[in-house]
């Protein structure tokens, strides 16, 4: 019994050496390397993704960026960014095909509403490359005055 | 008959130590190489605040590739043992949570950079994950003997 208890605080030890040794490694490694990640940045993933709204508005008029709509069909149905396409949370991703060559824009409804990223992370795993993410949303587009339609 | 049936177990636990260690190397090496791209997969499971996902980023490929070392090795087993159970049960969960979810995320378990035509399904994951989970366990069960 006093073997096995040992054996068993041996174990705990042990995974915590090999715990630390990771963290180490992996933390000193990640100081000298090019791609570095900021471990308190909330935006070491984020950043590259965001686009700010007014390089979205040039990429709308200049007809260059595909416009994604996040949100359930309904809101989409509602109102949309013009010529935007609709990509609900519950549609299977994969037999989709976008340019890749082309700014691919995402949107939901306003800042904080996490749909927009959801599917950008989505897109990037499966190789789009060019994607973004509109973070002030349909609401932030729609303040600014620019073209929105309605229904499709 | 007694030994050989003791050496046939002893050569199967052997045997399935090296297999789970190099497992663990081999999907250590591309997360060492692509950080980012590992990064995006732990963002995109949607599971941790986004500081742990970092953590996670930087410390998991380091911590599989010293596990999978350990278990080819033999040095610091039982811990080694005990950490490689502890992970593979925490993906099968985080996959399956994520089925539940209806998200069919990127596994990001071992190759970052493979053709995303010929990425597989959600269950093959739970199945593939299942299988490794019942070889961690069984030994575990030995080497707590």
């Amino acid at each position: 019994m006093g073997k096995r208890i040992f054996s068993l605080r041996n174990m705990i030890f042990q995974a915590f050496l090999i715990l630390s040794l990771s963290f180490f490694a992996g933390m000193s490694v990640n100081q000298f390397r090019k791609q570095k990640i900021d471990l308190f940045s909330e935006d070491t993933s984020e950043e590259r993704f965001r686009i700010d709204i007014k390089d979205a508005e040039r990429l709308f008029f200049s007809k260059e960026a595909v416009f994604v709509d996040a949100r359930p069909s309904y809101y989409y149905k509602k109102a949309h960014i013009k010529g935007a396409i609709n990509i609900p949370p519950d549609k299977e991703i994969r037999n989709i095909r976008l340019p890749k060559e082309r700014p691919i824009i995402v949107y939901c409804s306003e800042e904080g509403c996490g749909l927009s990223k959801e599917l950008v992370f989505k897109l990037y795993a499966l190789g789009y490359r060019n994607v973004y993410y509109l973070p002030d949303g349909i609401k932030g587009w729609k303040a600014l005055g620019l073209p929105l339609e309605s229904g499709k | 008959m007694e030994s050989s049936w003791s050496s046939f177990g002893i050569r199967k636990v052997t045997f399935l130590r090296l297999f789970l260690g190099a497992v663990f190397i081999y999907a250590s090496l591309s997360k060492i190489r692509f950080p980012l791209d590992f990064l995006k997969v732990v963002y995109n499971y949607r599971l941790f605040p986004d500081t742990l996902s970092n953590l996670i980023a930087i410390v998991l490929p380091w911590l599989e590739l010293f596990l999978g070392i350990c278990l080819i090795s033999g040095f610091m087993l039982e811990g080694a043992i005990l950490l490689v159970n502890i992970l593979l049960i925490s993906f099968f969960l985080a996959i399956l949570l994520n089925t539940i979810r209806g998200m069919n995320v990127e596994c990001g378990c071992f190759d970052l950079k493979e053709n995303p035509s010929a990425r597989i399904s959600m269950i093959w994951y739970l199945i593939r994950d299942g299988i490794l989970v019942i070889t961690g366990l069984y030994l575990f069960k030995e080497v707590k003997r």
